[in-house]
């Protein structure tokens, strides 16, 4: 006998008695990934072992239900995004989202599971936010919040069964003139919760966000080392264009090519900065998609509209338009054959400025400008909402 | 447990196999360390839901069975850390100061464990229930072996003083 028999005995006898105590209830498991070994369905696989049910779900319980590509930066793959002169890479098969943001439909105080149908498809799955200013409410019936949700401010309002992985390219918060007060959810930080890690870096007026599921440890670090400054964007666009004045005329110059010449347009958005424009997100037409753009554009009616002079507030100008930069071919965004700017977002003076002369906007020309993020349409006219909004 | 030294050993390689075999394990593994039903659920599905990204690494290095209970272990800590601050903690009623009757050893030693710092607490259950070698123990829950026998003998110590007081006060 050694000298802790006892005690030994002690314990082994506590845990030999204790361990039917355990719980023997289900242990459900949600796939990180986004598409499951063979042995495992998309629905639900049951395997009862020894009392012990296994659930592999892939929708709403008490933790999120993160859909990871590959969390291994070698077997990942990847693309670069950005805005003004930064851009950096991102998981290829994470898409440019809108972010929810509204706050005050979020309940508080319930133990019901959020039904993930309420959240928006883009959001119920790893996502990019490119640019700012364009947050919505379309938490319409809104999520609820757990009574076991407490992270920090820092991760934002939405519940965290409702969290997804995201990477935020974003113009650095600023603050009020009266105030230097920074919100949590755009102070830099890094901050983990429940195996989440969230990233926060600002650098030359840019924020890069990083919000990585457990396991996916690595990724901010990836993310914020591919940090580069760029001439000319991924997409083909400069990083700033000179406002634009007021008047709506022709510029000089040879007209576009006929359409099948066209092999892609560059769709860049900016926001007014004064005398120049950022860019604050772009998008890549190309094929098909870019040809049949142009031929919408050149087949409007000639001049600006849709127009209500007559709502317009002496002192207005325009704080967001787009540039559109066609190209021969998507191999090649360096030189594009000739630049068109497109109003949107005024009383006055809307409709599409180049090559092809001054003309409206209309369905076929203005909405597969603002089809998805992070070219989106949030606000405006309502004869500009009902020819460009898409859906 | 000798058998489960053997299931462990045949444990499926495959993700959902490993969990239909050994999820039971690990439930009764995170209940020893934590004492709390629920928080052992929640613990093993964390360890799990970590493990699922690594797999096939894992799997190549035969180091499933450590991870997930390092990983278990880990997040016991982590959440008394947290409670340690959130929560006053009521005092463990001294051995022998209950006006109830006198418990056994094994009752002592349970209630014993609800004292034990957390680390310590998964030593003796990897020790007494799994029955992991002392360098095992360290793997688990990465220290040195040495590091792992004084967890295991501090707990054996203090199990000892409290059977003695509760001799004193019979």
């Amino acid at each position: 006998m050694n000298d802790h028999d006892r005690e030994e005995a002690a314990f082994r006898n506590a845990f030999r008695t204790q361990a039917p105590q355990a719980p023997t209830g289900d242990v459900v498991l949600r796939p990180r990934r986004r598409w499951l070994p063979a042995v495992v369905v998309a629905a639900a696989v049951l395997a009862v072992v020894a009392g012990t049910t296994v659930l592999l779900e892939d929708d709403a319980g008490k933790s999120p239900t993160a859909a990871a590509d590959s969390p291994t930066g070698q077997e990942r793959e990847w693309r670069w995004v950005g805005i003004q002169d930064v851009e950096v890479r991102v998981p290829a098969g994470w898409d440019a989202a809108l972010e929810v943001t509204r706050a005050d439909c979020l309940e508080a105080g319930t133990d019901d599971p959020p039904d993930l149908s309420l959240m928006p498809a883009d959001l119920r799955r790893p996502y990019v936010v490119i640019g700012s200013v364009f947050q919505v409410s379309t938490l319409q019936g809104c999520g609820r919040r757990t009574t076991d949700h407490d992270p920090d401010p820092a991760f934002g309002e939405v519940p965290f069964p409702l969290w997804q992985p995201y990477v935020k390219v974003e113009t650095a918060w600023k603050s009020p003139e009266d105030t230097d007060e920074v919100p949590p959810t755009s102070q830099d930080t890094v901050k983990t919760f429940r195996g989440w890690k969230l990233t926060r870096a600002t650098e030359d007026g840019v924020q890069i966000s990083v919000l990585s599921a457990p396991g996916d440890d690595d990724l901010a670090a990836q993310v914020l080392a591919s940090r580069r400054t760029v001439t000319t964007t991924v997409d083909g666009c400069t990083p700033t264009v000179t406002t634009p004045s007021d008047k709506r005329t022709a510029p000089d110059g040879a007209p576009w090519p006929a359409a099948d010449s066209i092999g892609a347009v560059a769709i860049c958005d900016y926001l007014s900065e004064g005398k120049t424009g950022g860019l604050n997100g772009s998008r890549l037409l190309t094929g098909e998609a870019a040809r049949e753009l142009i031929t919408a554009i050149q087949d409007a009616p000639r001049g600006t509209g849709p127009d209500h002079p007559e709502n317009c507030l002496p002192e207005y100008s325009h704080g967001r338009w787009l540039v559109l930069r066609p190209f021969a071919s998507q191999d090649d965004l360096t030189g594009s054959l000739g630049d068109a700017q497109v109003f949107f977002d005024g009383c006055a003076g809307n409709g599409i400025v180049g090559p092809a002369g001054v003309r409206e906007l209309t369905r076929g020309n203005c909405q597969p400008l603002f089809a998805r993020p992070p070219v989106s349409l949030m606000s405006g006219d309502g004869a500009v909402f009902n020819r460009c909004f898409a859906g | 447990m000798p058998g489960d030294v053997v299931a462990r050993a045949t444990a499926p390689t495959d993700f959902s196999g490993y969990v239909a075999a050994r999820a039971r394990s690990l439930q009764v593994f995170a209940y020893l360390v934590t004492g709390d039903r629920s928080e052992a659920a929640d613990l093993v599905q964390d360890a799990l839901e970590r493990a699922w990204p690594r797999w096939d690494r894992l799997v190549a290095r035969g180091d499933v069975e450590a991870y997930l209970r390092r990983s278990i272990a880990n997040g016991s800590i982590s959440r008394w850390r947290k409670l340690r601050r959130v929560v006053p903690v009521a005092e463990p009623v001294a051995a022998g100061t209950s006006a109830a009757a006198p418990v056994g050893d094994a009752d002592a030693a349970w209630q014993l464990c609800s004292t034990l710092p957390p680390t310590q607490r998964a030593a003796v259950v990897l020790r007494f229930y799994e029955d992991l070698s002392y360098a095992e123990i360290g793997t688990v829950l990465d220290c040195a072996e040495a590091t792992a026998r004084s967890h295991v003998h501090r707990a054996l110590t203090s199990l000892r003083e409290r059977l003695a007081e509760g001799a004193d006060d019979e």
